[in-house]
């Protein structure tokens, strides 16, 4: 690709979306071109110069994005769509030379917020804050938060993680709540789904017609199989009223008409049959034993509190937290009874009143993710352990985990157990483990047990639903039947050249080896 | 060749199980819809996984289009073959129940898995599998939740009616796939999602179009310990949704629907004993439809139906294990309010008519007696689909239009409206009657039933299972997806013989 | 405290790219449309315009010796009103503070010679030429007093008897509505009874153009000067008006030298005077107004976010001087608070890059206008200032008040 190639090509894209709005400046380049996995960071570290793209546009709407991937495709780069870029876990990193990254900002525009057949119409760049401070004031949610920063885009964390909330137990998956999209595939073609296919901006139904392609958008293809530009996603009733603000710093208040309850027990027996219980007990919104690690950091507001308390041993394993949301103080008072009732028999406590000043920092974080995200303030972070069963495998994850980790000099905050987070009144849990570093040189080491984790994950009894690094690279040979040639086929029927965000969803040719050894020379 | 084929597919399923009789082919060429009947070339009955790989892989290599048959009980033509010669591949003898697990709620059964069987035997555990309302207790459950059919308790839920939750498939070339965790071996079941893609969207609807979904795991729930039944009543559509939209915005209730005074009178029409169970075993339909009311019946259903409101909401209070007196007396104190603030009456009958609660509760449990409005004239033409609620008076108002315009009596379409993930949305199903023996009727009823379904598509209903005629009204108004779609199902299915004709296929 | 460009390693490797430095904190969010919080980011929309950008991409980029100085480099580096807002948002939840890194960016780029970009050069030159940004002699600095009423002015201590300094700072060397500005500060004062000194012609500046512009050699023999000659003076409280000024004392001295003098800000004292009866708005003034946060009275007006609990800021008490004015009617714009926009003139754009800073403030006035306010009311003279021109220009009739202005016209 010669000089000469690349001004055509930003010239094409320049008449489209506007001059202004794409750039090969290399200081433009540079922040777009990192992650905080510590896969990227090693990547970084190794001055790997794949990482940085060698173009960013800024397109406006969905006639703006077919036309850019025209021209992309047919120029023979590659393109990575992003929204905020804080997914973690590097899938918006170019892994190959003459990359395009379409940076999602400018389309932020709330088409719809529908309060008669409760959805949003957005385009992709909205995150949590926008959607849930639009929508509580309408009396609607989007029925949760991740715990991540309520700067992330909606529909990117829904698509990267799933959607992973803190009330999954009322409000499931966030990808469930998807309603239907405007995809712009590889081919520049532009499809719509369920009713918005057939009446653009209709969310009257999320299926088909006939057998549905949506789920081929969501989730794990990470924009692989085409670029979602406008999404309708459900909304719940919000019976908390207009959102409270935080007068005192750090302690904002509880939104009306919800109960957020805090349990310790003395072991893990008891936490996860107190966690069963209260799921199938059809109360609450959200049950959810955090990270006793985590616990740690987003209670304290600055990491020298954090290391002390937890060499204290102040916050211990099995903390549960309850999340009740009623529409009459009826509901809430029965709510809360079936609770205790269940506590009781599990031998489940209240925190004493100095734990729970400390947790109630980020209470909130329940509805909007605010304090909760200090969980990244160690500096080396990485999801380590992203599965689903039943809440029974807790310890075995924890063991497994415990394994890995237990040998490294790593901060002692690694030794932790996991996140659990009830989804769909318990059905299924989704675990969580993560891990820690405060030293660059971490970052190797943790990238290394996350794939040690990951490869040995069919030794513990959870599955993952979500591929993403460093796992698409040998996740396919061993998941199975014939998940890999599925993937293979559905990838090359939709992006026959490799052109939208390779090496994501499945390895479609051998990395550019060569050129990563000339930039280490 | 014939023989040949025959041979080969007897080696796979097995002596008496490869079938091509003139009495049985005929059966199997038609149900009551509209729906041209065409005659199959064989019938195979299998019971195992390896005998459906094994068929498809044979249909492949001899080019012999396969449709699966479940129970038969869809009425709209899915399991009538649309090519002459077909291979119905009736997967009815597939009724393992593959696991239980009452811990978690949840069961994992085959195809030939009926609502009543599985319902008979996870009773005895204090459980229940969601049974859709207009379903027989005959047809198969694997093959409804497939089919993304609303149960009573949709309003509930927050994702549909996605009540399946992993699932095992043959695809077009024999090869098998599994959706969700357990494709990861030893893996729990979980949701439906992954791994990496949303697969399990691609395989509803339409079974064996992309594969034969043969094994799925479906979410359970507890028998009810308390349960109380309330109704209300209403002039007109309107005011009946809104009251729904209300009830299911402040989550009040677990099942929850609107009947219009037809079906409700035929939930409350009584019947004599054999009918009874006949209906309860759920082969009251037949290929050509219902066997006609008793005169009895006929009186007494035109007695009924003219006492009971225009629509009927209904909602069922149910406590489960823990407290369920507390919560059903908040939620009766709660609905009582909120009636009282919209102007409607909260009542524990409809028109003074004994014992309806207690019919609903049996009917929320293991329904059956809907199956009588197929006697009502011997023939029932439902038409299913989705629409929102401010679009749902536009819709029944279209249909009546063409109702009259052909002399249809309005007073005799049927209604149901189920509302979905808190009324977001309604599933509803209206239906026409006709008299399959008068040629003239039938294709009356025919005419309105198409003509009908374009004027509602516009008026906003959503066919988003769109089988027979509906196929091309939905298909043509989405060109874009509907040509992913035929690329997909080209690539997993090169030789065309997964169902061929249904759909947009 | 002030720290080399390469001593900021670690964060700028821990940067998670959260996006938080780009939003208003999201428990804070009061309406999606105004949601932006970094001025840069909103206008240009290129991640690295983003405090991210700068801290966790380019200056990790440029220590790591990936990327060298350019002039799109310094460009994005300077284009920044350094309104610490990405810090705010950051130091709340990683201690980090993107706003710190930038500075010591522009003192790498000083220190290897590079050009500044837009009007940048020519202030640095007048800082460092006549020890002002206004290129004015001190001589000139107390010109401000000729406007004082006589009989009050007689009030003000020469500097040197009393233990309370009234700090001025630089702005009234500006212009006229820069000389109003001390007159009012000091007439309230006065007014109260305060026994207050001035320094007059022998003040110096505070130094933060030096710094903001990453001239940190001669920042620091300002803030040398300055501790040495309070201290000298036996100052006990040193009374700021220039919130500039202000949070330089408060936050950007520190580690420079021990300071035997505490530092308030005169909003504080005079809700105090208020609240004593040593002042009393009684005439009403019939406005609908909206309060405009400066970044250095409440993000930049902590002692520092790393690390402690300092989020607290200056933004109560001007509330409560509005509300004691009869007749206000304070309605709030989206942004306030730790959260509020700037208003583009922080960190001296409005001669680096004029446009920049207008663009700012006129986004701030939308803001009001959409609450329906009559009049913005801040205090600050380069905010009011920035705002009142970008007002101007928009023709929507919006008026932007210095807060003693009405509060005098109340007495």
């Amino acid at each position: 690709m010669t000089q000469r190639d690349e001004a055509r090509v930003i010239e094409a894209l320049a008449a489209v979306v506007g001059k202004e709005w794409v750039s090969n400046d290399p200081v433009v380049r540079q922040c777009y071109s990192r992650d905080p996995h510590p896969s990227i960071t090693v990547r970084k570290l190794s001055k790997d110069r794949l990482t940085v793209p060698d173009l960013v546009v800024l397109p406006s709407s969905t006639e703006e994005i077919q036309a850019v991937v025209r021209i992309v495709r047919n120029a023979g780069y590659h393109l990575i769509a992003m929204s905020s870029g804080d997914n973690l876990v590097g899938v918006c990193v170019p892994t190959r030379s003459r990359t395009v990254i379409l940076d999602l900002k400018r389309m932020e525009r709330i088409y719809e917020i529908n309060e008669s057949d409760k959805f949003i119409r957005m385009q992709p760049w909205n995150s949590y804050a926008r959607v849930q401070t639009e929508t509580m004031k309408r009396g609607l949610w989007n029925g949760g938060a991740p715990a991540a920063p309520g700067t992330n885009c909606v529909l990117s964390n829904c698509l990267t993680f799933g959607g992973a909330w803190q009330t999954a137990q009322a409000f499931s998956i966030g990808a469930r709540s998807f309603l239907a999209f405007t995809i712009v595939l590889p081919s520049g073609e532009i499809i719509r789904t369920g009713s918005h296919g057939i009446r653009p901006g209709d969310g009257t139904c999320w299926y088909g017609p006939g057998p549905d392609l949506r789920g081929l958008f969501e989730m794990g293809a990470f924009g692989s199989l085409g670029i979602i530009t406008e999404v309708l996603f459900k909304l719940h009733a919000w019976p908390g009223g207009e959102w409270p603000q935080e007068e005192e710093y750090g302690h904002p208040p509880v939104p009306a008409n919800h109960r957020i309850c805090w349990y310790r027990f003395n072991n893990a027996e008891d936490c996860m049959k107190a966690a069963h219980e209260v799921a199938y007990a059809g109360i609450g919104i959200g049950v959810n034993i955090p990270l006793n690690a985590v616990n740690a950091m987003a209670g304290e507001s600055h990491q020298a509190m954090t290391l002390k308390r937890w060499e204290e041993g102040f916050y211990e394993p099995f903390w549960m937290y309850v999340v009740l949301s009623g529409y009459s103080p009826g509901q809430l008072d029965y709510e809360e009874s079936v609770l205790k009732e269940i506590m009781a028999e599990c031998r489940g406590e209240p925190l004493n009143e100095e734990q729970r000043r400390h947790v109630d920092n980020y209470n909130n974080d329940a509805f909007r993710s605010g304090d909760f995200v200090r969980w990244i303030r160690h500096g080396i972070y990485a999801i380590t352990y992203l599965g689903r069963g039943p809440v029974e495998d807790m310890v075995k994850i924890h063991e497994l985990n415990m394994s890995k980790v237990g040998k490294y000099d790593l901060p002692s905050t690694n030794k932790s157990w996991p996140f659990y987070y009830s989804y769909d009144r318990g059905h299924y849990w989704m675990e969580e483990r993560d891990l820690y570093g405060d030293q660059l040189e971490h970052a190797e080491l943790i990238s290394r047990i996350t794939v040690d984790v990951f490869k040995e994950s069919d030794k513990s009894p959870s599955g993952y639903w979500v591929l993403r690094e460093p796992m698409a690279q040998w996740f396919g040979k061993k998941i199975g039947p014939n998940y890999a040639a599925m993937v293979r086929r559905i990838k090359k029927l939709f992006d026959p050249t490799d052109m939208s965000n390779p090496d994501r969803l499945v390895f479609m040719r051998p990395p550019e080896k060569k050129a990563v050894e000339e930039a280490r020379k | 060749m014939s023989y040949d084929v025959k041979t080969r597919l007897t080696e796979v399923a097995g002596d008496g199980n490869v079938l091509d009789d003139e009495k049985t082919l005929e059966a199997y060429a038609r149900d009551q819809s509209f729906n041209r009947s065409c005659r199959p070339g064989f019938v195979v009955r299998v019971d195992t996984a390896d005998k459906v790989q094994s068929v498809v892989r044979l249909a492949n290599e001899v080019g012999m289009p396969v449709v699966p048959y479940s129970s038969g009980t869809d009425f709209h033509g899915g399991a009538v073959p649309s090519l002459g010669g077909s291979l119905i591949l009736d997967l009815s003898p597939m009724k393992q129940v593959t696991e239980l697990d009452t811990h978690h709620w949840t069961v994992t059964v085959n195809p030939g898995v009926t609502f009543r069987e599985l319902n008979e035997q996870l009773a005895k555990d204090n459980l229940r599998v969601q049974v859709p309302l207009m379903t027989p207790p005959n047809a198969s459950v694997l093959a409804a939740y497939l089919d993304r059919e609303a149960v009573p308790g949709a309003g509930d839920f927050i994702y549909g009616n996605e009540l399946l939750q992993t699932f095992r498939v043959v695809l077009p070339s024999g090869e098998p796939f599994t959706i969700g965790n357990p494709a990861m071996p030893g893996a729990p079941h979980a949701g439906p999602m992954g791994p990496a893609l949303n697969w399990y969207r691609l395989f509803m609807c339409g079974q064996g179009t992309m594969g034969i979904v043969y094994n799925m795991n479906i979410r359970l729930i507890p028998l009810p310990k308390v349960q109380k039944i309330l109704f209300a009543a209403f002039d007109n559509l309107p005011d009946a949704v809104k009251a729904v939209k209300e009830v299911q915005r402040q989550e009040l209730g677990y099942e929850c629907f609107l009947l219009n005074n037809f079906n409700l009178g035929v939930l409350i029409l009584k019947e004599d004993a054999d009918l009874t169970e006949k209906l309860k075993k759920g082969g009251y339909i037949g290929k050509k439809g219902a066997p006609l009311w008793s005169h009895d019946m006929r009186h007494a259903f035109d007695a009924s139906r003219y006492r009971l409101p225009p629509w009927t909401l209904v909602l069922s209070l149910v406590g489960w294990a823990r407290q369920p007196e507390a919560k059903v007396a908040y939620q009766e104190k709660d609905i009582r309010a909120l009636a009282a603030k919209l102007g409607f009456e909260v009542k524990t009958t409809i028109a003074g008519t004994a014992g309806l609660d207690r019919i609903v509760a049996e009917e929320l449990v293991m329904p059956w007696r809907m199956q009588k409005k197929f006697g009502a004239k011997g023939s029932c033409h439902e038409l299913k689909f989705y629409a929102t609620g401010d679009n749902l008076p536009k819709v029944l108002a279209a249909m009546e239009a063409f109702c009259a315009r052909y002399n249809y009596s309005a007073a005799d379409i049927g209604a149901y409206v189920q509302p979905v993930e808190r009324a977001r949305s309604f599933s509803c199903c209206f239906d026409l009657h006709c008299f399959p023996g008068r040629p003239d009727d039938w294709e009356n009823v025919r005419t309105v039933f198409v003509e009908a379904s374009e004027a509602m598509i516009e008026a906003g209903a959503f066919f988003d299972r769109p089988y027979g005629p509906w196929a091309d009204m939905m298909y043509r108004r989405n060109a874009g997806y509907t040509e992913y779609l035929k690329k997909i199902k080209k690539e997993l299915d090169p030789n065309g013989i997964m169902n061929p004709g249904k759909l947009c296929f | 405290m002030i720290k080399d460009l390469k001593d900021y390693r670690h964060w700028t490797w821990n940067c998670y790219r959260d996006s938080m430095c780009k939003h208003v904190f999201s428990w804070h969010l009061r309406n999606a449309a105004y949601d932006d919080i970094c001025p840069p980011l909103a206008r240009y929309k290129y991640d690295c315009y983003s405090g991210q950008g700068k801290m966790g991409d380019l200056a990790r980029a440029v220590i790591e010796g990936e990327m060298e100085w350019t002039p799109k480099l310094l460009d994005v580096v300077y284009r920044d009103p350094v309104c610490g807002a990405c810090s705010y948002n950051c130091g709340r939840i990683t201690e980090m503070q993107p706003s710190d890194v930038i500075q010591a960016m522009r003192a790498d780029a000083l220190r290897q010679g590079h050009k500044l970009p837009g009007g940048f050069g020519e202030l640095l030159a007048a800082m460092r030429q006549y020890m002002n940004p206004y290129q004015k002699a001190d001589s000139q600095r107390t010109a401000w007093l000729k406007g004082l009423d006589p009989g009050l002015a007689r009030g003000l201590s020469s500097g040197t008897k009393t233990k309370t300094l009234l700090y001025t700072g630089c702005f009234p060397l500006r212009d006229a509505a820069g000389e109003k500005m001390a007159q009012d500060a000091a007439t309230v004062l006065l007014k109260a009874g305060l026994d207050v000194g001035i320094l007059g012609d022998r003040e110096r500046c505070c130094g933060n153009p030096s710094l903001r512009l990453g001239d940190i050699d001669n920042f620091v023999a300002f803030a040398r000067e300055n501790i040495k000659q309070f201290n000298a003076m036996g100052v006990e409280t040193l009374v700021t008006v220039c919130p500039f000024c202000y949070s330089t004392f408060v936050r950007d001295y520190a580690g420079v030298a021990k300071m035997n003098f505490k530092v308030v800000h005169i909003l504080p004292l005079v809700l105090e005077l208020i609240k004593q009866g040593r002042l009393r708005p009684v005439k009403p003034l019939d406005l609908t107004v909206t309060w405009h946060d400066p970044c250095h009275l409440v993000r930049l007006g902590g002692a520092g976010i790393s690390g402690t609990d300092d989020f607290q800021g200056i933004y109560k008490e001007p509330r409560a001087i509005i509300d004691a004015i009869p007749g206000m009617n304070l309605v709030e714009m989206y942004r306030i608070k730790h959260d509020a926009w700037c208003c583009g003139a922080g960190s001296w754009q409005k001669n680096g890059d004029p446009e920049m800073a207008l663009w700012t403030a006129s986004e701030r006035c939308r803001e009001a206008e959409s609450v329906g306010a009559g009049a913005i009311v801040t205090y600050c003279p380069h905010c009011e200032e920035n705002l009142t021109e970008a007002a101007s220009k928009r023709k929507q009739g919006l008026k932007v008040y210095d807060l003693f202005d009405l509060l005098l016209r109340s007495l």
